[in-house]
């Protein structure tokens, strides 16, 4: 199953992908725990790239495949370089611990920052038990979510 | 002080009850971004609430909140801090719905965050 979509992301419109995104999903794989883990993922990228895109654009893809049990979700959107740089290095420093103790950390973290977000990579690693990948190429970003069918804890 | 604490989103409700023992409010529908805000004065309101009602417990019933987001998440983890900074905090509980899948670990983070204050108990049982 692969979905594209490329849109304009603003709060009701994420949330009406990712409940569309969660439906396809489920009716796909016949299961509700994947299909709530994909949407956590599509709600956290998407909230990214709302608060980081430099022209508002993004694209969304999809790709479940039965086979290989995997499931891949992919924003891209275009970015500032010094930006995508950090969040590289934030997510290597993330799939260096384990999930569940970097998300504690991240919480005790984001329990004193006054500012937005913070939360969303840490919940995509430890909730919906995706491992995170970032590419630049020329000005865009692609942030690559993976995981394999019945990996949850 | 007095407050609704209710709210009535289009996607996105709560509607408070109150008794002896503190503040009960029930959530419905889906907290994203579109009712970060009202997530956000909610709690903020529920704080307040419940130390004019010198409240020993708030329970936030979530058994119908079919989606919580990571900005939600955070107005969670401050509303926890706050109580935990009172001289005499409130024991916060969380009501459950196992059949909502996203709950189970967003929950267990937000009680191993604060495990003196904060408790989850699935709906129809006791801990």
């Amino acid at each position: 199953m692969q979905l594209n979509l490329e849109f304009r992301p603003t709060p009701v419109v994420i949330s009406a992908v990712r409940s569309s995104v969660a439906m396809i999903v489920e009716r796909y794989l016949s299961d509700r725990d994947v299909a709530t883990r994909i949407a956590i993922a599509t709600q956290e990228l998407l909230e990214n790239v709302l608060r980081h895109s430099q022209d508002g654009d993004a694209e969304l893809s999809v790709h479940a495949d039965q086979d290989t049990h995997r499931v891949v979700i992919e924003t891209r959107s275009k970015a500032d370089a010094a930006k995508v740089d950090d969040l590289a290095r934030r997510i290597r420093e993330m799939l260096a611990h384990d999930a569940m103790e970097y998300y504690a950390q991240t919480i005790a973290a984001v329990a004193e920052s006054e500012e937005d977000g913070g939360l969303g990579l840490a919940r995509i690693y430890a909730e919906a038990d995706m491992t995170l990948d970032v590419q630049r190429v020329a000005e865009e970003v692609r942030v690559i979510a993976t995981t394999r069918l019945g990996e949850a804890a | 002080m007095t407050s609704s604490l209710r709210r009535n989103e289009p996607r996105f409700r709560a509607v408070p009850r109150f008794d002896d023992r503190g503040v009960t409010v029930s959530l419905d529908g889906e907290a994203d971004l579109d009712a970060n805000d009202s997530v956000r004065t909610l709690l903020e309101e529920l704080h307040a609430e419940a130390q004019s009602r010198k409240a020993t417990t708030v329970t936030v019933d979530l058994t119908k909140l079919e989606f919580l987001s990571s900005s939600g998440i955070k107005h969670f983890i401050v509303w926890i801090r706050n109580d935990a900074n009172l001289a005499e905090p409130y024991q916060i509980r969380f009501l459950s719905n196992p059949l909502v899948p996203w709950q189970k670990k967003s929950l267990e983070a937000l009680r191993c965050f604060n495990a003196k204050l904060v408790t989850v108990e699935t709906a129809g049982q006791s801990s």
